[in-house]
């Protein structure tokens, strides 16, 4: 770094933007050490929120969906932990998206005054989750142990799952955060989305269950095959290729990634004026 | 009138003394009516005019969520609604509650982001709160709009016991507003407190 001469030139952010982003990787890791500190140091209540919010939503959802509905879960899984592996997952794809998707508004005083790419700060906002995501892991670790299950072979791909989750959720967050900068309405609808997922992805219950004349409309939503998908690597349960839905769930995860950076670039270079 | 005015004619003139504000705390608060006025009608204003989505917004929300519920528990958990035709049943509760949540929320953040406010003027600080419930009741209003256009297309109407409806609400806000009024000042010593109510819970969320 030390070597490193920056020349602010016309055009030079076009030019080597992605050479830039690896250059400044520094910055993205000391943005997130700060969120990371100041969400489980400077916060009274600390990490216990991290562990405390999803398994609330779990024994909830239980509730609902096992003791009042009576459904069952795929392939007989204790229905708790059956919630919690989609939980896990919904809970990681939420707060990327809902930190990224404010990212920019919350550092607006150093969007406003250094060059550096802006594509860092949204980026750094991975750190919080995927700590979130090493503090509950051990739960979920313990009730398959209490239920006895087994991990399947297919385990070696929970980590893509989660990668596709990430993925997701920051070229949505990607997307939301520029759209933020120029219209803050946005805050709105933020909750709106995490909320209206909670119960539109197949946590509280299995994507089977969904009536199939639904199923096509229901596969839009880019969660379903990473819940299942997870669900199927961590717990060996249902099929998440079953039908060509999966498909469209990948393609919707995929277009989101491309249209958040292709519209964060076109956009970034006026985040300064605007925010 | 404004509140300048107001305070003029009043036969007693505005005198800050200490222990003033704790004495005549309720006749303050009725004396400062116009202010509630005004800063429920900025927030309102902010809320639907200058919102590209505005009015559109207070309709979609809680008409997709009616969509989504009836789906998730009248197809999939197969739960019954006594006769009620789905939809109707989940609006109905889900207006009270939306009222409720918004109130706290909106109270709960109030203080914090009227902070310039506050540090500047002497005026009965329940006001801000109570101007963030007035923007949710409006939000209320409007969601009832779409239920009374639903129950004819569902061939329901309403018995008597619509008479009840106004203190039913009023209750729902003031619920929102009691425990809103707890997390607004918690929420200025410690900023944290807002977190439970941003993040994805259905239980605790707006």
């Amino acid at each position: 770094m030390a070597k490193y001469q920056l020349v602010l030139e016309a055009g030079r952010a076009d030019r080597q933007y992605w050479r830039d982003l690896w250059a400044f990787r520094e910055l993205m890791f000391q943005l997130a050490r700060r969120d990371v500190a100041v969400h489980y140091k400077q916060t009274v209540i600390g990490g216990f929120w991290a562990v405390a919010r999803p398994l609330v939503t779990v024994v909830i959802l239980t509730v609902v969906f096992s003791r009042v509905a009576g459904l069952e879960a795929d392939g007989g899984v204790w229905y708790p932990l059956f919630i919690l592996a989609g939980m896990l997952a919904w809970q990681f794809f939420a707060a990327i998206l809902g930190e990224s998707s404010n990212s920019l508004l919350n550092n607006a005083n150093l969007v406003s005054k250094v060059y550096f790419p802006r594509l860092l700060v949204p980026l750094s906002a991975l750190g919080v989750p995927l700590l979130d995501l090493l503090v509950l892991s051990p739960f979920l670790v313990g009730m398959m142990v209490y239920a006895g299950v087994i991990p399947p072979w297919q385990l070696v791909f929970a980590p893509l799952f989660l990668l596709l989750a990430a993925a997701t959720a920051l070229g949505i967050g990607f997307g939301l955060c520029a759209l933020n900068v120029k219209y803050r309405d946005f805050r709105y609808v933020i909750p709106f989305i995490l909320q209206f997922g909670v119960y539109a992805s197949p946590i509280g219950y299995a994507t089977s269950r969904m009536p199939p004349d639904y199923q096509g409309l229901y596969h839009l939503n880019p969660m379903v095959f990473v819940i299942d998908g997870l669900r199927w690597s961590v717990l060996g349960v249902g099929d998440p290729f079953a039908g060509g839905g999966w498909l469209v769930s990948l393609a919707v995860s995929l277009a989101a990634l491309l249209a958040g950076v292709r519209y964060f670039r076109r956009t970034e270079r006026t985040f300064a004026d605007v925010i | 009138m404004t509140v300048a005015e107001k305070v003029a004619e009043a036969e007693e003139p505005l005198v800050l003394e200490p222990g003033g504000a704790d004495r005549r705390f309720w006749r303050d608060l009725w004396h400062y009516r116009d202010l509630f006025v005004f800063l429920a009608w900025r927030d309102i204003a902010v809320r639907y005019r200058q919102t590209i989505v505005g009015m559109a917004w207070a309709l979609l929300q809680p008409a997709l969520t009616m969509v989504l519920f009836t789906v998730v528990f009248g197809r999939i958990a197969h739960l019954e609604a006594g006769g009620v035709p789905y939809p109707l049943l989940v609006l109905a509760g889900l207006i009270p509650w939306q009222l409720f949540s918004a109130s706290l929320t909106g109270s709960g953040d109030s203080l914090a982001a009227n902070a310039g406010l506050i540090s500047k003027v002497y005026f009965p600080r329940m006001i801000i709160p109570m101007a963030a419930v007035a923007v949710a009741a409006v939000n209320a209003l409007v969601a009832l709009g779409l239920f009374a256009a639903l129950m004819p297309w569902y061939g329901a109407w309403p018995t008597w016991r619509l008479v009840a409806l106004p203190a039913l609400l009023v209750l729902a806000c003031l619920q929102g507003l009691g425990a809103g009024l707890v997390t607004a000042s918690l929420g200025l010593r410690c900023r944290r407190t807002r977190t439970p109510k941003t993040a994805s819970n259905p239980t605790l969320d707006r």
